[in-house]
């Protein structure tokens, strides 16, 4: 069945609705392999700063621009345990006011991708981007 | 009517004196500048003509105007392309524009150029029963560094930054682990999960995560309108990244090249080169005002009309290169600019003109109100259309509009 105009704009104005949050679960096995992040922030000409804690350790302080990708853990060893990702996004672009921030996930159950992301009003305005992923094995 | 006038702002040359009697041939006073966009610049279009879209978006909607909605050839079309920043380079963020490898300077300042004229009656360099197709590229191969401010501001901003990330993030986990509401949605969602198996995409799931991130930004919200040290963070934040400006200083090397097709009564297979220029730019410019300018040009020109020894008027193909040096001085906070630069010309392949130079000085001081005066001095090129070689122009100008 042919979708209502009214369901397509819906769709749309949801896919550009603004999100800085994310609180999610991430899936992962009993296995040794390791799970990577990566993080990719912009737009370009933007500038971002990351701080990360997992479990209670801090494991990345004042990173600049995006993260690249990098192992969090085994999968065994992060069950059980949440990830804290804080990321200030700074509008230093004159050409547009578009800040955003994808994290991916890989080496769990499956490969997955989150996107965060927001239109500030003002040259200069800064936004706050913070995530929670717990780990978790059924 | 201000913004009118903004918009009609225009300079409007009031006193001019050349010695020279004929000036057919432009004489350019800066003619040490390698063009922004080399394939408008080889078919003659002013900069302001040169499209420059940031976005595919953007790109289409000028393809489309200039095409009458793809229905026809553009006509006089010029557009300047950066693949790198028009597919929205994901991951370039401040800390990388600074990079001094080769990839990174590469691939941020490379520029695809296209420029095409068709039909132009008025023109006449141009056959208006032919079509000209010009390609360029141009990129630098090393460019300068962050100023001294930019850094200075760059660096208070990560610092800034970093400090509201850490304190948000610590004190953000401490709330949610302490928080009642949030590890009962926690635990729920856990238990979802194991009942469907590790569904993750289950409507209950989603609803519950959409609760947890409702919260967490509310408690988040809370932290960063309550903590002072955030709030005051935030605000000076806010400033520096207003200021922000990228700036750059010291040694740079740039490289364009280009060439225009010219076909012969609009038909493709009978195409030949209408000209061609590749340019090499190198030097260095210093926050103190100066600036040191190094090019060489290679300029390709076929049928070209040129003046031989004894005065006579031929025509030929004509391959030249120009090597040259400028210098200039312009203090940000002086109105006084002083600038000269002197070009070796050589013909590659004609016996008949002789190597030629040019050397000028260029005074120039800002009467503020939209008002400049210009002096110019010195030697142009022998062996052109023009007769006589001497520059001497003295320009009084003057723009309409708001005062600056």
């Amino acid at each position: 069945m042919a979708k209502s105009a009214k369901s397509i704009a819906k769709t749309i104005d949801a896919a550009f609705e603004e999100k800085t949050t994310l609180d999610t679960a991430y899936l992962v096995d009993g296995s040794n392999r390791p799970v990577t992040l990566e993080i990719i922030v912009g737009a370009p000409g933007q500038t971002a700063v990351t701080d990360m804690i997992l479990g209670d350790e801090p494991i990345l302080r004042g990173k600049k621009g995006s993260v690249n990708e990098f192992t969090l853990d085994i999968n065994k060893a992060l069950n059980g345990k949440k990830l804290h990702i804080t990321t200030v996004m700074i509008d230093t672009s004159r050409d547009t006011n578009n800040v955003e921030s994808i994290i991916r996930l890989r080496g769990g159950f499956k490969f997955i991708e989150y996107e965060l992301f927001k239109v500030v009003k003002n040259e200069g305005d800064n936004a706050i981007f913070t995530s929670v992923i717990e780990f978790f094995k059924l | 009517m201000k913004n009118l006038c903004t918009l009609l702002t225009c300079c409007i040359l009031l006193n001019t004196a050349f010695s020279q009697v004929d000036d057919t041939a432009k004489v350019k006073l800066d003619l040490l500048r390698a063009p922004a966009s080399p394939a408008a610049n080889l078919l003659g279009f002013a900069t302001s003509d040169i499209e420059k879209p940031t976005d595919i978006s953007a790109f289409m909607a000028s393809l489309q105007s200039s095409s009458g909605n793809n229905s026809i050839l553009p006509s006089n079309y010029a557009v300047d392309l950066a693949p790198f920043w028009l597919f929205r380079a994901k991951g370039l963020t401040t800390d990388k524009m600074d990079s001094k490898k080769f990839s990174d300077v590469f691939r941020q300042t490379f520029v695809f150029s296209t420029a095409v004229r068709g039909a132009d009656s008025t023109s006449k360099e141009y056959n208006p029963a032919n079509f000209y197709n010009s390609f360029g590229i141009k990129f630098s191969i090393k460019r300068g560094a962050f100023s001294r401010q930019t850094t200075e501001t760059l660096d208070t901003i990560n610092l800034l930054a970093s400090q509201v990330a850490a304190d948000v993030n610590a004190t953000l986990k401490s709330t949610l682990d302490s928080n009642a509401a949030y590890q009962l949605l926690a635990e729920e969602r856990r238990n979802r999960i194991r009942e469907n198996g590790g569904n993750m995409n289950d409507p209950q799931v989603l609803a519950i995560n959409k609760k947890m991130a409702a919260l967490q930004e509310e408690l988040r919200n809370g932290i960063v309108a309550q903590k002072e040290l955030i709030h005051s963070r935030l605000a000076l934040l806010k400033t520096k990244a207003e200021a922000f400006r990228i700036e750059r200083f010291g040694f740079f090397i740039d490289l364009a090249g280009g060439a225009t097709l010219e076909y012969v009564d609009k038909i493709f297979s009978q195409s030949n080169v209408h000209n061609a220029g590749a340019w090499l730019t190198f030097g260095a410019n210093y926050e103190s005002g100066w600036t040191l300018l190094g090019i060489t040009r290679y300029l390709f020109n076929p049928k070209k009309a040129f003046a031989d020894n004894a005065g006579l008027l031929k025509t030929g193909d004509v391959s030249t290169f120009d090597a040259g040096a400028r210098i200039i001085y312009n203090h940000p906070k002086s109105k006084f600019a002083l600038s000269g630069e002197g070009i070796y010309r050589s013909v590659l392949n004609n016996d008949i003109v002789d190597p030629s130079w040019r050397l000028v000085v260029n005074a120039e001081y800002d009467l503020g109100n939209n008002q400049r005066l210009t002096f110019a001095f010195g030697r142009h090129f022998s062996g052109m259309v023009t007769r006589g070689n001497v520059i001497a122009a003295l320009n009084f100008l003057k723009g309409f509009g708001n005062r600056r």
